[in-house]
């Protein structure tokens, strides 16, 4: 108790004598962060904007030509057919790995202290290796008289060599192998502080085990799986390397196609359009989803 | 059995290997208010909460009504608890969150309403309806915690240390208005504390517990007059233990000699025996010679400066708090003991011989198995 006040006190104390000088030198502490985001995120952005009105250059380059033309091409069919394509792997990856995350986040923060940081280790672990080695990894799994091959005809479901590789099912799956540690990340640390005396108050006052979950526990881990939701659906549009290594280059998403326009085209003002469209069009797919859930704030994120 | 709303048989309970509960057996009347009193890690939040139906125990059976319900699922039994740390629902607004177990019983939405506002007048928290629980007082928490429990109007309350978290004079309050409500609703309530002056206040009955068993069950006054064991004579009320050999039995008087100081000789103090010791010293089980331990309370103890019938004691130090003043005393072998008194006393220093004694009405046997 005496050493409480006597903290409080040296705490107050502290407070009255600082403030000034914090005050003084508050923005030295501040100023790398303001730097750092000027030149590598507003600065770019401003670059990817311009560049998405000028003129491609015949040879090599750009042109300072003021056009629309880029945003115009956008518009048609092929490339509207890619958005939409890109949209549908990037929701039905979203869901596959909230299928997946949302049970291994739950279960992960209800274990032992320790089997949680062994968990936590797991899950990380895939990041020490670059992703494209990892995609690799898959290729292994996918090809034909492959891992997965050899096991679906030793189990005889199939009796012949099957084209695993090079499919939509192959692609979806790498993205969500990929994604699927942020989703299990964010929804573990909104899991991880649930108060769960508020379940067993919900079963004492009559709720089912289901009912408490949908009620209670589904209800206050809502901001992890939003930011989850986030942090998947984002890079899920613009992913290029997985459904160009596992699709062959048979599944084209907007990722691919910004891609192809910036090396194999060389219309750097082309790329530059679809980017800012997709970045446009993910940043009013999360503000639709805020104004859909009503949740502000995003779970370690925002 | 019928008019036991809740028993207990034998409830044994071990959390990795140590055993919390060794055989807790208990019945409880309707409408009763019993408490259970003990310190931390007792096994009363275990019990509670077997009660509840939150824990499965071992071995032995929990009867709700005359029917056992020891398997059964806390949301299939009708016994609601009121949280240590209130744990309201912080994404729901008070009406939600007593509405939750009235909803769940599919209710019509007009009569939800009605009970809720009720409710809420009982508790003296009408118009709350739409706060959010943090912008409740932890007072207002505790009351909707209450509400949400009772409002379902469960045959026996579970109470796990509800005012712990208040400070001393909300607390006080808290204590009436508990009891209020009790008599109004006329709900069996179970409360846990380990704040004794909240078990004397408030309860019918008092269980007091210690290492996962039951010490002694009893009426507040039984409980602080005739403490059975050494245990409940120093956790309610806080008395002195002396301990000695017994040398006679004398018209329900025992008397006892204790030994102080080693170098000085015995002296003999005189404890009344109630009336199952009597009893037991009728049937011969209570022999002269024996060792046995007496509980005197601190404010039975009187003092005086001359010698005389009592125990020579040296005074150690005064301390007043409370409206009371301590006086510790040197008890030699028997440890500190300690007399208190009403007011301030300039009559005896640190460092005064005295005369310690009591009338032999205050001195109790206890441990006496």
């Amino acid at each position: 108790m005496g050493q409480t006040t006597k903290e409080s006190e040296t705490i107050v104390r502290w407070k009255k004598t600082k403030p000034t000088t914090r005050r003084n030198r508050w923005w030295l502490i501040v100023m790398p962060l303001y730097l750092f985001t000027i030149f590598f995120v507003a600065l770019p952005m401003v670059y990817l904007l311009v560049l998405s009105f000028l003129t491609r250059a015949r040879t090599w380059g750009v042109v300072n030509e003021f056009t629309l033309d880029n945003y115009i091409r956008i518009a048609k069919p092929v490339y509207l057919n890619t958005f939409k394509e890109s949209f549908q792997m990037a929701v039905i990856t979203t869901a596959g790995t909230l299928l997946i995350g949302y049970p291994f986040g739950y279960f992960m923060a209800r274990m032992s202290a320790r089997t949680k940081s062994l968990m936590m280790l797991l899950v990380v672990i895939p990041f020490w290796t670059s992703a494209l080695m990892r995609m690799y990894g898959w290729i292994i799994i996918f090809r034909s008289n492959g891992l997965l091959d050899k096991l679906l005809m030793g189990m005889g479901l199939t009796d012949s060599p099957q084209k695993l590789l090079y499919s939509y099912p192959a692609v979806l799956v790498g993205m969500i192998y990929s994604l699927l540690p942020f989703m299990i990340l964010s929804i573990y640390s909104s899991t991880d502080k649930m108060d769960w005396s508020l379940v067993e108050a919900a079963r004492d006052l009559g709720a089912t085990r289901g009912k408490a979950f949908f009620t209670i526990t589904m209800k206050l881990t809502l901001p992890g799986i939003l930011s989850g939701i986030v942090l998947v659906f984002i890079p899920s549009m613009g992913l290029f390397f997985i459904a160009d290594i596992l699709g062959g280059g048979k599944i084209m998403l907007v990722g691919n196609l910004i891609q192809n326009q910036l090396q194999n085209g060389r219309d750097w003002p082309f790329a530059a359009a679809l980017s800012v469209v997709l970045m446009i069009f993910t940043s009013v797919m999360i503000w639709i989803y805020r104004r859909v859930t009503g949740v502000r704030e995003l779970e370690g994120l925002l | 059995m019928a008019e036991h709303i809740l028993e207990l048989d034998g409830i044994k309970k071990s959390f990795d290997k140590t055993q919390v509960l060794k055989g807790i057996h208990l019945s409880i009347q309707q409408g009763e208010f019993i408490t259970f009193l003990g310190a931390s890690g007792c096994g009363k939040t275990t019990t509670l909460r077997i009660i509840a139906g939150l824990e499965t125990p071992d071995e032995g059976k929990v009867f709700l009504n005359g029917k056992d319900v020891t398997g059964l699922e806390p949301n299939r039994r009708n016994v609601n608890t009121v949280f240590q740390n209130y744990a309201l629902f912080p994404h729901m607004n008070v009406f939600s969150n007593i509405a939750y177990g009235l909803r769940l019983k599919r209710l019509p939405k007009k009569e939800i309403v009605k009970k809720v506002e009720e409710i809420l007048e009982l508790v003296q928290l009408s118009g709350y309806e739409k706060r959010m629980p943090f912008e409740l007082s932890g007072g207002q928490k505790q009351r909707v915690a209450i509400a949400r429990a009772v409002v379902n109007n469960p045959q026996v309350l579970l109470l796990d240390e509800p005012l712990g978290a208040l400070d001393l004079q909300l607390r006080r309050q808290m204590q009436i208005e508990l009891k209020r409500i009790q008599k109004r609703l006329k709900i069996t309530f179970i409360y846990i504390t380990h704040d004794q002056e909240e078990a004397l206040n408030m309860s019918d009955r008092i269980v007091v517990m210690d290492n996962g068993q039951l010490e002694q069950v009893g009426t507040p006054n039984e409980i602080y007059y005739h403490p059975r064991t050494s245990y409940v004579a120093r956790f309610v009320g806080t008395a002195n233990i002396l301990s000695g050999r017994l040398t006679r039995v004398e018209d329900g008087i025992a008397w006892v000699e204790v030994v102080c100081q080693s170098r000085e000789p015995a002296v003999l103090v005189r404890a009344k025996l109630t009336a199952a010791q009597a009893e037991k010293n009728q049937l011969g089980q209570i022999k002269p010679g024996q060792k046995v331990s007496m509980a005197v309370r601190s404010e039975n103890i009187l003092l005086e400066k001359e010698a005389g019938p009592g125990l020579r004691l040296s005074v150690i130090e005064k301390n007043f708090a409370g409206g009371m003043l301590r006086i510790c005393l040197d008890g030699g072998l028997q440890g500190e003991l300690v007399s208190s008194r009403q007011g301030m006393d300039s009559a005896f220093q640190a460092g005064d011989r005295i005369t310690a004694y009591w009338e032999p009405e205050h001195g109790i046997l206890v441990d006496l198995e």
